[in-house]
Parts: structure tokens; C-alpha cells; sequence
């Protein structure tokens, strides 16, 4: 009922804080393996979508994309509580089964590159927008192995 | 034809159902766009989000697997498209009750908000919707729409008031950095010719002081008179269209602009 009445009461009660600072933004990454000594490379999962003037009305996609990368989010958030000790307690965490779903579908899209393996990896990293470059990456999470 | 003329409080209402009605009618069909996603092999498959309650009693979850499990959520989508096309034309306390549970329903599938504060000025408006009609029903009309619309207009003077608090203390908003940091999010797909023109200091300070400010002084338009509240209302169609074309966050300009009578109603009298 606790999870119940706090997702009520993140409805009904709004911060309205939008945008205040920028935190430096999460990115999936996947890799496949036909066994833990033959990893193929990292490749990134990108939430980006195109969009026109139709989007402006109708943009299913893009907010979908949306809520998907705000798991992301949500991961770094929850693996960051104290009382999470073990690699098996964050597995058990519903946004890293939620996270795991998205690296599935993201090697599932690339069917020839995902043809042959039967396990995949993912890792999260964060891009730090505030370097001159722009684009400044720390590993901050990476997976056990799992079944594709 | 955006109503300018004195507003009564049912005129008032009445927009801000019409409004609603359209901003929640889109917000159910994109889900129905994109049900896929929520199908047991898409990226939000209640076999796993349901362990979020695993510690409720059998009864609340068996509640929520009979709402929120693939089939019904999408009959749910339906119901909520279907209710919010019937907001402006079905009078009385059932339908915005029903859209907003469904509303509500849709957050707590989605671990509290689908796409955050769009959401939450959605609920914003339906709840006051959902009130002043039930008033109504109990023989309360006037004071009861009055307050109504006074709890949507302060919620949208407070959404950008606080927002804009929340940016003048950081340093970043203030040297324009996090305006120039926000365009290059990958997932807000931000067009290239805006990504370039925001990655000059000179412009990306202007147009961050330009957000603050505008976001700052909105809530005047409860307090000035006529033309000058209008403009500041005008002004926020503006932001949230440019935030739309910019960020692609379109339900944010849909959920607004349904609370704007509710402002431009107590601007008349205030």
C-alpha cells in the first residue's frame, strides 16, 4: 500500500522543479557473448527519435522513448539506496528487470548482430554535459550476464 | 476562438473541459499508439512491474492485475480516450471522475508519472473538474466552481513560479551553461539548428535569463489588468510551443493550455 499511496502522492502533489539542474544523463549500453570470454563490443542503445510538425499533436513514440530512458534514471536512483549490498538485491530490483527488458529489445532490433549469442550484458554510463567536449563518459553500472 | 471576452464561471468550466478533453484524448491516443510496449514482451510488461506491489494485500493486487495487466490497460485506454471525447458534452460528476481515475491509474502503472509534470497539470484540472461538478450535483454551484477554478489558476501561477525560483538559484541557469547543457540530452532529440545556436554563450545566457524571467513574472497575470494578462498568457503559449518544437515534450503545451482559462478567469477579477 506504501508504493501504492507514494506513486498517489507523486500525482496528486507536483514539484513543478522542471529542469532546475542538469544532471548529467545515463546511457544503455549492450554487448552480446557466446561465452564470458568472447564479449563483443559495447554498442549504445539510443532513445533519440525523429519527429516532425506531427509530433507537435501526436508524438506516441517520442514520449515513449521518453518514459524508457527515465528507467535509466530510475536505476541509478534505486541502486543508490544503502541498503542495497548485493549484485543479486539490485537483479531483483524491478527498474533493473525493466532496464534488462530494454537491452533485450535494443540486440533484438539488431537481429544479425544478435544471431548466434545467447547472452548479453549491459551497462550504464553517465555522459557529462558540462565538459567542453560535451560528452564525458563514466561507467557507473555494469551488468551480470543474461540470457538474450 | 480563445474566449477574451468577461468569463462566468460555467463559461469558464466549460473551456477548461473542452481543453482537457483535447489534451487527454491525445494523451490516450498515443498510448494506443505505442500499446505494444506494454504487451508482456514489450519494455513495460506488468509481469514486472507488478513486483513493485508485492508487499500489498491480495485484494489491492488483485485489484491492480485486473486494471493494469496488458488487455485491460488497454481497455482502459479506450475507456479514457472515450471519456475525455464526452468531458465537454456529458454533464455532471461521473466522467471527469472516471477520466481522472483512469489518469491516475496510468501513473501508478507507470511508477508514479508517464511523462512527468504533463501528468501531474492533467490531474491538476480534472480534479478541479471533477469537484466543481460534484458541487453542482450537491446544490453548491458558484462557490464551489469559484474555488475550483481558483486551485487550477494557482497551480499554474505555481508551476512556473517555482520553476523559475528553482533555475535562479543555480549558477548554471544563471551563466546560460545549462540551457547549452539541456539541448544536448540525446533523448529530447533536439533539432541541429537549435543545438548550434544555443552553443553560443552570448545567446544561450539570453535565452536562459529569457526562460527565468518569463517564468519569474507569469504569475503577474493574475494580477494585471486586461491586455497585459493576456499577453502573458500569449507569451505561454509561446514557451510551451517552443518547448514542444525544441524538446519534443508535447503534452506539456496540451495539459497547459487547458489550465489556462481557469488563470484568465481569475485575471478578470482579481
Amino acid at each position: 500500500m506504501r508504493v501504492l499511496a507514494t506513486r498517489l502522492a507523486r500525482a496528486l502533489l507536483p514539484s513543478w522543479r522542471f529542469f532546475d539542474e542538469v544532471e548529467p544523463a545515463p546511457k544503455l549500453f549492450f554487448r552480446l557473448m557466446l561465452s564470458a570470454r568472447e564479449p563483443a563490443p559495447w554498442q549504445p542503445i539510443s532513445f533519440a527519435r525523429p519527429r516532425s510538425l506531427r509530433a507537435l499533436v501526436l508524438n506516441g513514440a517520442g514520449n515513449l522513448a521518453l518514459a524508457e530512458h527515465a528507467l535509466l534514471e530510475q536505476l541509478l536512483s534505486d541502486v543508490a539506496e544503502p541498503e542495497l549490498r548485493t549484485a543479486s538485491a539490485v537483479e531483483q530490483l524491478t527498474s533493473y528487470q525493466l532496464v534488462l527488458g530494454l537491452a533485450r529489445a535494443g540486440a533484438r532490433a539488431r537481429a544479425e548482430a544478435a544471431a548466434g549469442h545467447a547472452h548479453l550484458q549491459f551497462k550504464l554510463t553517465l555522459l557529462d554535459l558540462s565538459t567542453a567536449s560535451g560528452a564525458e563518459e563514466e561507467d557507473v553500472l555494469v551488468s551480470s550476464l543474461h540470457e538474450l | 476562438m480563445w474566449p477574451c471576452a468577461l468569463l462566468s464561471e460555467t463559461e469558464a468550466l466549460l473551456w477548461t473541459a473542452r481543453l482537457a478533453a483535447l489534451s487527454v484524448a491525445l494523451q490516450a491516443a498515443e498510448l494506443l499508439q505505442v500499446r505494444a510496449a506494454f504487451a508482456e514482451q514489450g519494455t513495460f510488461p506488468w509481469r514486472v512491474l507488478r513486483r513493485d506491489f508485492a508487499g500489498a494485500s491480495p485484494v489491492v493486487r488483485a485489484v491492480l492485475d485486473g486494471l493494469l495487466s496488458y488487455r485491460p490497460f488497454v481497455a482502459l485506454l479506450w475507456l479514457q480516450l472515450a471519456g475525455a471525447l464526452a468531458l465537454p458534452w456529458l454533464d455532471g460528476a461521473l466522467v471527469p471522475g472516471l477520466v481522472l481515475l483512469s489518469v491516475l491509474a496510468v501513473g501508478v502503472r507507470f511508477r508514479g508519472t508517464y511523462n512527468g509534470g504533463s501528468d501531474s497539470m492533467t490531474i491538476v484540472v480534472l480534479l478541479a473538474l471533477w469537484l466543481a461538478r460534484l458541487g453542482a450535483s450537491f446544490g453548491s454551484t458558484r462557490g464551489t466552481q469559484r474555488a475550483c477554478l481558483g486551485y487550477i489558476a494557482a497551480q499554474l501561477a505555481l508551476s512556473y513560479l517555482v520553476a523559475g525560483v528553482a533555475k535562479l538559484r543555480h549558477d548554471s541557469w544563471r551563466d546560460g551553461r545549462a540551457l547549452m547543457q539541456l539541448v544536448r540530452v540525446r533523448q529530447y532529440s533536439v533539432p541541429a539548428w537549435l543545438t548550434d545556436a544555443l552553443s553560443r554563450p552570448a545567446l544561450a545566457r539570453l535565452a536562459a535569463w529569457s526562460v527565468v524571467g518569463f517564468e519569474l513574472s507569469f504569475p503577474l497575470a493574475l494580477a494585471l489588468a486586461g491586455t497585459a494578462s493576456q499577453l502573458l498568457l500569449a507569451l505561454g503559449l509561446g514557451f510551451h510551443l517552443a518547448i514542444a518544437v525544441g524538446l519534443g515534450l508535447n503534452r506539456f503545451f496540451w495539459a497547459w493550455l487547458a489550465a489556462y482559462p481557469a488563470l484568465l478567469y481569475w485575471s478578470q477579477r482579481l
